[in-house]
C-alpha cells in the first residue's frame, strides 16, 4: 500500500491543524512548533471530540472540549481538571505515518506503507486543487489542458495517482489522492524554483482544468 | 455618535458588524432581538427600519441601516478616521468594494446554507454546492496572492473584504464543509484571528 499525499507541506504551517479522510478514516493533520507534522485518529479519547478542532501548544495538540493534552507520540500528557494526575499510558490517541517528500505531506494509515516516488530535488509548492471527478477524469483533463505554448503536456507517471508533468519549459510534480467517489485532491510542485509570475501563471493555469471538466459535462 | 447593534449572536451578519466594532475598539450597545428561525425578525418597539424584517439593523443616532454590507461601510466611514478598513485609494477601494459585493452576493448562498443547516429550514444539501463555490472564488484568489506575498484580500494590510468574507468560510463546518480543501482560505484564517480586537462567536473556537 502506498502513502497518500494530503497537503502542501508549506499549506501547513507550524501550529496548523486540520481535518483529512485517508482510506475511509478521519484524521487529524497538525504541525507542532518544532515543524514536524503528525497524522493522528481525529478523535479525543475523552468524549470523542474531534482533535481537527484542537488547538497546537509547543509540541502537543490540546483538545477543544477539556484541554486535554496530547504528545508528540499521540500519549495522553496532561489533564487540565486532575492537574496532580500521572496520566495512564493507556490514554493514547493511534498515530500514523506522516513522510514530508518532494514538497508534499504523504500519510498512510498503514503501519508499512511506502513511497514509490525518490526525492525530486528542491521543488516550489504551487497549489492543491480539489476536483469533484475520479482520479482517472481529472488526470485526462489536466493533460489534454491547453499549454500556454500549444505544444501541449508529457505525463511521466511514477505509479497510479503520481506523475511528473511536462508544461511548456516547466516541469510540474502531479501527487492526487482520491478520497471517495467524484473526489480527488491534486497536490502539485513545480520542479526547481521559479518566480512570482511564473507561479501565478501555472496556479491560474491548474485552476482552468475546473472550467475544462464543467464544459465537458455540460457537452454530455 | 451613539451607535446600537440589534443583534443575534447566532447570526453571522451580526457578527460581521460584531468583528469590526472589535477592530474598531467601538464603543457601542447591543441589544440582543428574539429570532424565530424562518420568521421575519421584530425589532424593539420604537425601532423603524427601512427594510424590515432583517438583522442586523445599526443605529447611528437615529439613522438606521440594515444588513453586514451598509453597517460595515457606515462603521468605517464614520469610526476609522485613518480609512485602514474602507481605503479611499481607488485601486483598493474598487477591489475592497468588489468583495463586499461578492460577500452580499454569490457568499450569501453560504449564509443561507448554515442558517438551513442550524435551524432546519429547507435543505441545506441543496445551497452547499453554490456555497463552495464562493468558497473555491475566495481560495483561487489567496492562492495567488499568496504567490506574490500578500496576506489579505486586499492591500497589504485587512480590510473590509477580510471581515465581510471571514465568517462564511470560519463557520463552513456548520454546514459540513471541512476546511481541509481550502488551504489558502486556512492559512488566512489563522492570520485574521491575530488581528487585535478579533473576538469569537459560537461554531468559532475560542483557541485555535
Amino acid at each position: 500500500m502506498s502513502l497518500v499525499p494530503v497537503s502542501l507541506s508549506a499549506d501547513l504551517d507550524a501550529g496548523a491543524v486540520t481535518g483529512i479522510r485517508v482510506a475511509g478514516q478521519d484524521l487529524v493533520l497538525w504541525r507542532d512548533e518544532a515543524g514536524v507534522a503528525h497524522a493522528w485518529d481525529d478523535r479525543c479519547p475523552h468524549r470523542g471530540m474531534r482533535m481537527s478542532f484542537g488547538f497546537v501548544r509547543g509540541g502537543s495538540l490540546n483538545c477543544l472540549y477539556h484541554g486535554w493534552q496530547y504528545g508528540k507520540d499521540g500519549q495522553c500528557s496532561r489533564i487540565p481538571a486532575h492537574p496532580d494526575l500521572e496520566v495512564p499510558k493507556t490514554i493514547r490517541i493511534p498515530s500514523f505515518p506522516v513522510i514530508e517528500r518532494a514538497g508534499i505531506v504523504w500519510v498512510s494509515t498503514a503501519p508499512d506503507a511506502s513511497l514509490a516516488l525518490a526525492d525530486p530535488g528542491p521543488v516550489t509548492p504551487l497549489r492543491s486543487l480539489r476536483l469533484p471527478v475520479s482520479l482517472a477524469v481529472a488526470l485526462n483533463a489536466l493533460k489534454a489542458l491547453p499549454t500556454p505554448d500549444a505544444g501541449g503536456t508529457v505525463w511521466t507517471a511514477v505509479d497510479d495517482a503520481t506523475g511528473f508533468l511536462t508544461v511548456g519549459p516547466h516541469r510540474l510534480l502531479v501527487a492526487c489522492h482520491e478520497s471517495g467517489p467524484n473526489a480527488v485532491a491534486l497536490h502539485v510542485v513545480l520542479l526547481g524554483e521559479a518566480d512570482a509570475a511564473t507561479r501565478v501563471a501555472l496556479s491560474r493555469w491548474l485552476a482552468a482544468v475546473r472550467l475544462s471538466l464543467a464544459s465537458a459535462e455540460e457537452a454530455a | 455618535m451613539a451607535i446600537t447593534l440589534y443583534d443575534h449572536e447566532l447570526d453571522e451578519d451580526c457578527y460581521r458588524l460584531r468583528l469590526l466594532a472589535g477592530f474598531l475598539g467601538l464603543d457601542y450597545t447591543r441589544v440582543a432581538v428574539g429570532v424565530q428561525p424562518g420568521h421575519p425578525v421584530l425589532l424593539p418597539a420604537g425601532v423603524a427600519a427601512d427594510l424590515p424584517g432583517r438583522l442586523p439593523v445599526l443605529d447611528a443616532n437615529g439613522l438606521t441601516l440594515v444588513g453586514a454590507a451598509a453597517g460595515l461601510a457606515f462603521l468605517a466611514q464614520s469610526h476609522d478616521p485613518a480609512q485602514r478598513w474602507l481605503p479611499v485609494a481607488p485601486d483598493l477601494f474598487g477591489p475592497v468594494m468588489q468583495w463586499l459585493a461578492f460577500s452580499a452576493g454569490p457568499l450569501a448562498a453560504a449564509v443561507a446554507a448554515r442558517r438551513s443547516a442550524l435551524f432546519g429550514l429547507g435543505d441545506p444539501q441543496a445551497l452547499v454546492p453554490a456555497a463552495v463555490a464562493a468558497l473555491t472564488a475566495m481560495e483561487d484568489h489567496m492562492v495567488l496572492r499568496g504567490h506574490a506575498d500578500q496576506e489579505w484580500f486586499v492591500g497589504d494590510r485587512p480590510t473590509l473584504a477580510d471581515v465581510a468574507l471571514f465568517p462564511s468560510f470560519a463557520l463552513s463546518r456548520d454546514f459540513g464543509v471541512e476546511h481541509d480543501a481550502f488551504p489558502a482560505l486556512r492559512k488566512w484564517l489563522r492570520r485574521f484571528r491575530q488581528i487585535e480586537g478579533f473576538r469569537v462567536m459560537p461554531g468559532i473556537p475560542d483557541y485555535a
